[in-house]
């Protein structure tokens, strides 16, 4: 797994995030080596979150989700 | 009325039944896309062979794996991928589906039906690729496969888990023998798979045809890529085809599959392999060509006991140009098989069909399979049409013969013409045993050289019609004692005064086509 300790970590967000969820991600992105932390503010993932560490990419977001189901159905 | 609260509950169900994505996934970007190849950036964690996953649902194998790139030809969506498409790995080889469910079906060779009809319910799968049985999990070929020709089952007889090539020139027949392989196995307790790689959809469609027709589909399952396929399938399809051939194998079945062509596979796979840049050697051939065949035909095995006795035989197909079969591929693949059925063009223009070559043919383990009273009388058959022919050749110059020579060269016309026989006409081994034994008795000095192959023709069916105790008392796995050897003469005899009686009420010219 890609874990490169200077590396930051791209976060896709539907809204602005608040302080608290800020803390949280750091956090969590800082346990799997990154640095620091990219925001961007994309609408069209209607909601959740896409973090990207690396080649790494953990979709947590609705329209990853919708897209999923589409495939599967 | 529609019942929207039970579409609801539908949809709900099917909703449950969506598996969770694994959101944890590697994944990169499309750097290149053309010719069905791509480069992709990131992906570090990706294995060799993995199949990976394109934005869209398109799919693509892995195969080159660098410092910076990945390397992989797509096997779907070809046209449709753009470059910075996400690409992400699955952790997963490419698999085929299996099940009994793929008799009688045409699919593609990721186990998906082409044949238009209802989905394979199946949701059993093998990985493509697989590692041969080891050297502990085989046993010794000991059963046959009749392949219901003459002049193979007597002179290069097949055992199960044979590895036995077919080669020739295009148009000699290599085809019609794989399928009358099949058509043979009708009753036999044996699964046959047809592979083709890179063939004609035409030509596809009138085995499948002939499969139909003669009911043989029932236990036939057809690998197909034709050659508008993606290349990455034409070089997939001998795989899949293992691996449903394996499936039933390691149930402890007897299975046939038939590789046509394994010239086009190469090719296939040189293509890719010109295309992602690997070093090109003879004939522009990658350096693994030989490892590329040589691990296909290594899975078909005959299993020991232990492992439930099942079996593969495999019948690959290579094609020639100009009858050459020093060339790289056919030398490659003579060298992996234990065997091989050489067909000619020069005999097959000359009416001798099958056009089989006898003497470049051979069979390195189907004799100790053969059974018995084949094995005792075509034992001298191989040596004799050797003899004839070296004689005829040289009997060429002559023109005078001493009775001797005269009749030894007209009993090898009729051996030879006692071996030719029409496609889809299988001889079941109590036929062959009489045929065999008549053809090399001194009867055959009777029948007129233009009437002998009738005669062989017409032999079986008067016996069933007329004397079916005979083959009642043919037991094919004892040898042929002195006393039926009489029996059988004596009917042959029967039918040629009849058959001559035939002649001098019909004229000749009639019968003859």
């Amino acid at each position: 797994m890609a874990k490169r300790s200077d590396s930051l970590a791209k976060v896709t967000l539907a809204r602005e995030p608040d302080a608290e969820l800020r803390e949280k991600i750091s956090a969590f992105v800082r346990k799997r080596g990154c640095t620091g932390v990219c925001y961007t503010i994309d609408p069209k993932i209607v909601g959740g979150i896409i973090i990207g560490i690396g080649d790494t990419i953990l979709d947590g977001s609705v329209r990853g989700r919708l897209e999923h189901i589409k495939q599967s159905l | 009325m529609i019942d929207i609260q039970k579409i609801g509950r539908g949809i709900l169900d099917k909703l449950d039944s969506v598996q969770e994505i694994e959101d944890d996934r590697s994944c990169g970007r499309i750097t290149y896309a053309g010719d069905g190849i791509i480069h992709i950036s990131g992906l570090e964690d990706v294995k060799y062979n993995e199949l990976l996953e394109i934005q869209g649902g398109y799919h693509a194998l892995a195969l080159n794996l660098e410092k910076f790139s990945v390397g992989a030809v797509l096997l779907s969506g070809a046209e449709k991928v753009r470059y910075g498409d996400l690409v992400y790995s699955t952790g997963k080889t490419v698999q085929m589906r299996v099940g009994e469910e793929l008799l009688g079906r045409i699919v593609d060779p990721l186990g998906d039906p082409v044949d238009g009809l209802a989905a394979i319910a199946s949701q059993e799968y093998r990985p493509v690729e697989f590692p041969a049985p080891s050297i502990m999990d085989r046993a010794k070929v000991n059963k046959p496969l009749q392949t219901g020709i003459l002049a193979i089952d007597s002179m290069i007889p097949i055992g199960r888990g044979q590895r036995e090539l077919i080669i020739g020139d295009r148009q000699t027949g290599k085809t019609a023998i794989a399928v009358d392989t099949i058509l043979n196995q009708k009753g036999q307790d044996v699964i046959c798979i047809y592979v083709s790689i890179g063939q004609k959809a035409s030509s596809l469609a009138k085995i499948v045809n002939t499969l139909r027709n003669e009911g043989a589909l029932a236990y036939t399952c057809i690998v197909s890529s034709t050659a508008d396929d993606p290349v990455p399938l034409q070089y997939l399809a001998p795989y899949s085809g293992c691996a449903l051939a394996e499936y039933f194998m390691y149930q402890g079945k007897d299975v046939l599959i038939v590789y046509d062509d394994l010239s086009k596979h190469a090719v296939a796979y040189r293509t890719m392999s010109l295309l992602l840049k690997r070093p090109a050697g003879r004939e522009a051939y990658p350096g693994d060509v030989f490892y590329l065949h040589s691990r296909l035909l290594e899975r078909a095995a005959k299993l020991s006991e232990e492992k439930g006795g099942g079996s593969i035989t495999a019948l690959p197909i290579v094609e020639t140009l100009a009858g050459d079969i020093s060339a790289y591929i056919p030398t490659n693949v003579i060298s992996i098989t234990d065997g091989q059925i050489y067909l000619e063009s020069e005999l097959f223009n000359s009416g001798v069909r099958p056009a089989v070559n006898v003497g470049l043919s051979v069979s390195r383990v189907g004799g100790s399979a053969q059974r018995a009273a084949v094995r005792q009388i075509s034992g001298q058959l191989r040596v004799n049409l050797a003899q004839y022919r070296e004689l005829a050749i040289f009997m060429q110059f002559g023109s005078d013969l001493d009775a001797e020579t005269a009749k030894t060269l007209s009993r090898g016309a009729k051996m030879t013409d006692a071996l030719k026989q029409r496609q889809y006409l299988n001889y079941s081994v109590k036929d062959m045993v009489v045929l065999l034994t008549v053809s090399q008795s001194d009867l055959v000095d009777k029948i007129p050289e233009k009437r002998m192959h009738a005669f062989v023709e017409g032999l079986p069916d008067y016996i069933r019609v007329n004397r079916p105790q005979l083959l009642e008392a043919i037991d094919p796995d004892k040898k042929v004692s002195e006393e039926l050897r009489s029996k059988m003469l004596a009917v042959a005899a029967e039918y040629i005064d009849c058959s001559v009686g035939e002649d001098a009420a019909r004229p000749l010219a009639a019968e003859e086509n």
